[in-house]
């Protein structure tokens, strides 16, 4: 019943194949263009989009679109593996507080609250100055401060899966907590971490590229959507396709990635009926 | 009501001592990393000088409970000591800066505020209507859009191609020699781009926050009974449920404050602008580690103040809240 | 002189698309002063024959009927101004559930006032407090500034009824006025509604599941079985010798002191799943006395002999 519902929803399936098609597009970046992402032709230097540079070139005359579409690589990835850190770690400390409560969850959800209260960004940059700025670095750091938020929402859901009765039910029986918790609440837990894994993606592409924009993601020559437009922003007045392309590749993976969620969203959650 | 706010100051407190010890804990293990990244001979020499510098600004060969506690009286002093870079002190340059970010952030919560409740009123009492659907898609890319994209979109059009608006600072040049009303246009103009490419996703946020709440208040009894009482549309929507749907708003906004003022970092670098942000981001990028620390430290008291007010705020304005326990 | 006429009300919601049928052709009226009492278990439509009347419902509801007047004007042909002025004014509702049917955010006083404002000349303050004295609670002049939350349940649903008789109206929907309550506030509440309908000559309505309620407080008893009446008829006829099996079936399966047995007669089966009813009767698969006429969907008519009205193939004629 529920696949029917996702099928019927629009929103789920015009994100989804967005994404698909962003994401096939990536992976067989190198079958797609012939044109290297790191070729540097300097007799092609700024070139707006033509036939043969359809997105144009950038200061170093490397194709722009071929750029992009390698960036696309090392976004999505990037968004991915940060995501699996943060639900893992998220989900570890949302189902202990919320299902041993008492001490537990208090130091929990302090520890959580005190990460909050800095500025994600401020942490980010602080931690990537004091490391080496690399892909490696950048995922672990967003995963690293994403976490918290999922451990509030896991968190909350626990708590209200935990009175319910065929937990009581499972607590009868004498079944041991690891079991308890991984057996019996973490499948009802799989909808709504999914969709916030799934918007989380997309937050954490937002954040990379603004880390790569500021020098501090990834590192030229390999190219991320980020720096490409970090390049963008020092020929703005001459180049205006060096930033409109790279931004507007985020703006559509992200907005898939949002809509795919937002799509999963109605279709998981029963309350959602206009 | 006395009870919630006392339970909520004794939480925030908890999490203030939290900020401090992490603060603390940061400032012990950073040492090792004011070298990293340092590259040829001088940059490590000039290392090892703000390790030293370092380390006696913050009595680090001291036991560390001691060093905790003076750490803590420093704090209360709001003595951050002396900038690595300039050797100003700490406070000194933040103060130079806050009040623009603070007006910046707060032009643009209300900017949030004025446009995003009458998108979410709208979009919600005219439910899968254009203008819904409109407000969905503005929901969505708002979401979607990288702020510092937006940002360099904005500056290419108003900026460069149509030059109607400034691209950086708080003020022109030559502000010191215009008038009273000639500065107040000039600081406004430059502050447009700023409060608005701050607000955008904030925008997004509530809009939607909006609607969904107005939607959820309006399936409820009380609204079907306020019908039955034959109220006309306009006051069962504009009194009946928009007070109730208002009510978390008052929190949201001031939740919303960490990611405006981590924002910040962002595009107070981008727009030139004089604010804490990009005294940080300058500070990060030169290792200027006090600085860091100040800003970091005033960041996360900002943040637990607003969290704090919002709860207050909450407090006052829901009446289960403002009389718990109460009998008339 | 009839105040309500309801002729073959049907009333149907969508779900994803999926009509569910809650009133299925419902007849019956209403003379002023009168009060008739409509028993039903969860599903019978009895909660949608409250709001009905009055068009108060959901927007994925659809509504239709042969006749819908009022104090003889058509409620199908009024518009939307009418009928504001209608709710609240010459028909007050009493909801089930007072503290859901109350605002939380405002006070109690400005709710009950908010009746006078638009169907009683004006807010006046004093009148919210004769009102408040009306329904029998005590200093009225604290809980005029007082919050929803701050009563207790009982307390809360004579507000409901103040708000609701605040304009003299000449007729009072209640709809399971007292299942939320506890049984001793139950009572009270229900001599109040007998008081107050006395006073004000109201014609009531009054909704309920539990059919011991209606005894000597309703002049007519309405029985009403998956989104149909069944029986109609005055109080004590239908209660002392229900002619429709269903009615039957209701009657004995209730609790009574003076008979002890060791096992409660109840009904065989469960009300039908509105989305799938069967053909016909909608009784007919749990009824004992079921026979081939039965395929046949039976009209409410006259038993011959009684002022009783009766839905039921095993009375009457042909259908």
């Amino acid at each position: 019943m529920t696949g029917r519902r996702f099928f019927k929803n629009r929103l789920a399936w015009a994100g989804g194949t967005l994404l698909t098609l962003i994401a096939l597009a990536s992976v067989a970046a190198p079958a797609l263009t012939s044109l290297k992402p790191d070729g540097q032709r300097l007799t092609e230097r700024l070139r707006p989009p033509s036939r043969s540079h359809w997105l144009g070139t950038d200061d170093l005359g490397r194709d722009v679109g071929s750029r992009l579409l390698h960036g696309g690589r090392v976004s999505l990835r990037v968004g991915l593996v940060a995501v699996l850190i943060s639900v893992v770690l998220g989900t570890l400390v949302g189902l202990a507080a919320g299902y041993f409560g008492g001490w537990v969850d208090g130091v929990l959800m302090r520890a959580v609250d005190i990460v909050l209260c800095f500025p994600t960004i401020f942490l980010i940059l602080m931690v990537i100055a004091f490391l080496e700025p690399s892909l490696t670095n950048v995922m672990a750091v967003i995963g690293f401060t994403s976490w918290p938020g999922l451990a509030r929402l896991v968190r909350g859901e626990t708590l209200g899966l935990r009175e319910r009765d065929f937990i009581w039910a499972a607590r009868g029986l004498g079944l041991s907590a690891p079991r308890i918790l991984f057996v019996h609440l973490l499948p009802h837990l799989v909808a709504p971490v999914l969709v916030s894994a799934t918007l989380g993606v997309g937050g954490a592409i937002l954040t990379e590229s603004a880390l790569s924009f500021l020098g501090l993601g990834v590192q030229p020559p390999t190219a991320s959507w980020g720096n490409v437009l970090a390049n963008g922003k020092d020929y703005l007045h001459v180049a205006w396709w060096l930033s409109l392309f790279p931004g507007a590749a985020i703006l559509v993976t992200v907005l898939s990635l949002n809509m795919l969620g937002e799509g999963l969203r109605d279709t998981l959650d029963p309350r959602e009926r206009s | 009501m006395t009870a919630f706010l006392l339970r909520r100051l004794a939480l925030t407190s908890v999490v203030l001592v939290g900020i401090t010890l992490m603060t603390f804990l940061v400032m012990r293990l950073a040492p090792g990393g004011l070298t990293a990244g340092a590259g040829d001979l001088s940059a490590r020499v000039s290392a090892v000088e703000q390790r030293k510098k370092f380390a006696a600004a913050y009595d680090l060969d001291k036991p560390w409970h001691l060093q905790y506690g003076r750490w803590l009286g420093r704090l209360a002093r709001l003595d951050f000591g002396r900038s690595f870079k300039d050797d100003r002190p700490v406070l000194e340059k933040i103060g130079e800066r806050l009040p623009n970010t603070l007006l910046l952030n707060v032009l643009s919560l209300g900017l949030v505020f004025l446009i995003a409740v009458p998108l979410g009123v709208l979009a919600a009492v005219k439910q899968n209507s254009l203008w819904d659907r409109a407000v969905s898609v503005l929901v969505f890319v708002g979401f979607s859009t990288p702020a510092f994209w937006l940002a360099l979109m904005l500056m290419l059009l108003f900026g460069v191609r149509l030059g109607w608006l400034p691209v950086s600072g708080l003020h022109a040049l030559n502000a010191d020699e215009m008038s009273g009303v000639a500065r107040l246009i000039d600081t406004a103009r430059h502050l447009i781009l700023p409060v608005f490419i701050s607000a955008f996703s904030g925008l997004a946020g509530l809009s939607r926050f909006v609607r969904n709440g107005l939607l959820d208040v309006v399936r409820q009894d009380y609204i079907r009974a306020a019908r039955a009482k034959g109220l006309p549309e306009s006051r069962v929507i504009g009194r009946h449920a928009l007070r109730n749907a208002l009510l978390p708003v008052v929190t949201i906004l001031g939740l919303s404050l960490p990611d405006l003022i981590g924002g910040g970092f962002i595009f107070e670098t981008l727009f030139a602008f004089p604010g804490m942000g990009r005294l940080g981001f300058d500070a990060i990028m030169a290792r200027d580690f006090p600085v860091v620390m100040g800003v970091g430290t005033i960041a996360a008291f900002l943040t637990l103040a607003g969290n704090f007010l919002a709860d207050v705020a909450y407090a006052i304005v829901d009446p289960r809240v403002r009389l718990a326990g109460k009998r008339p | 002189m009839s105040l309500l006429v309801v002729e073959n009300l049907r009333v149907t919601y969508f779900r994803d698309g999926v009509p569910l049928p809650a009133l299925r052709g419902v007849t019956f009226s209403l003379s002023a002063g009168e009060s008739l009492g409509l028993a039903g278990e969860s599903g019978s439509g009895k909660s949608t024959l409250a709001v009905a009347p009055l068009r108060l419902l959901p927007d994925n509801a659809r509504l239709s009927a042969d006749r819908l007047v009022f104090d003889g004007r058509d409620l199908m042909a009024a518009s939307p101004r009418d009928l504001r002025a209608l709710r609240g004014g010459a028909v007050g509702t009493v909801f089930q559930d007072p503290f859901s049917s109350l605002n939380p955010v405002l006070t109690v006083g400005d709710q009950i006032e908010e009746v006078l404002e638009f169907h009683a000349g004006g807010r006046d303050r004093g009148r919210v407090l004769a009102l408040l004295e009306r329904v029998r609670l005590s200093e009225p002049a604290a809980l005029y500034g007082a919050y929803p939350h701050q009563l207790s349940g009982g307390q809360r649903q004579r507000v409901c009824l103040a708000m609701a008789i605040a304009a003299r109206p000449k007729l009072l929907i209640a709809d399971e006025p007292t299942t939320a309550l506890d049984v001793t506030a139950q009572r009270g509440i229900l001599d109040l509604l007998d008081e107050l309908r006395r006073d004000l000559k109201m014609a009531l309505l009054l909704v309920t599941h539990n059919v011991g309620l209606l005894v000597e407080r309703t002049d007519r008893l309405a029985v009403l079985y998956a989104g149909e009446i069944v029986e109609l008829g005055p109080t004590r006829e239908v209660l002392t010798n229900p002619a429709h099996p269903y009615t039957q079936g209701l009657l004995r399966s209730l609790p009574r002191l003076s008979r002890v047995e060791p096992r409660l007669p109840a009904l065989p089966g469960q009300p039908p799943d509105p989305r799938r009813l069967p053909s016909g009767c909608a009784f007919r698969e749990r009824c004992a006395q079921a026979f081939a006429r039965c395929a046949v969907d039976p009209v409410l008519r006259p038993v011959t002999g009684r002022p009783v009205a009766v839905a039921c193939h095993l009375h009457g004629g042909a259908a």
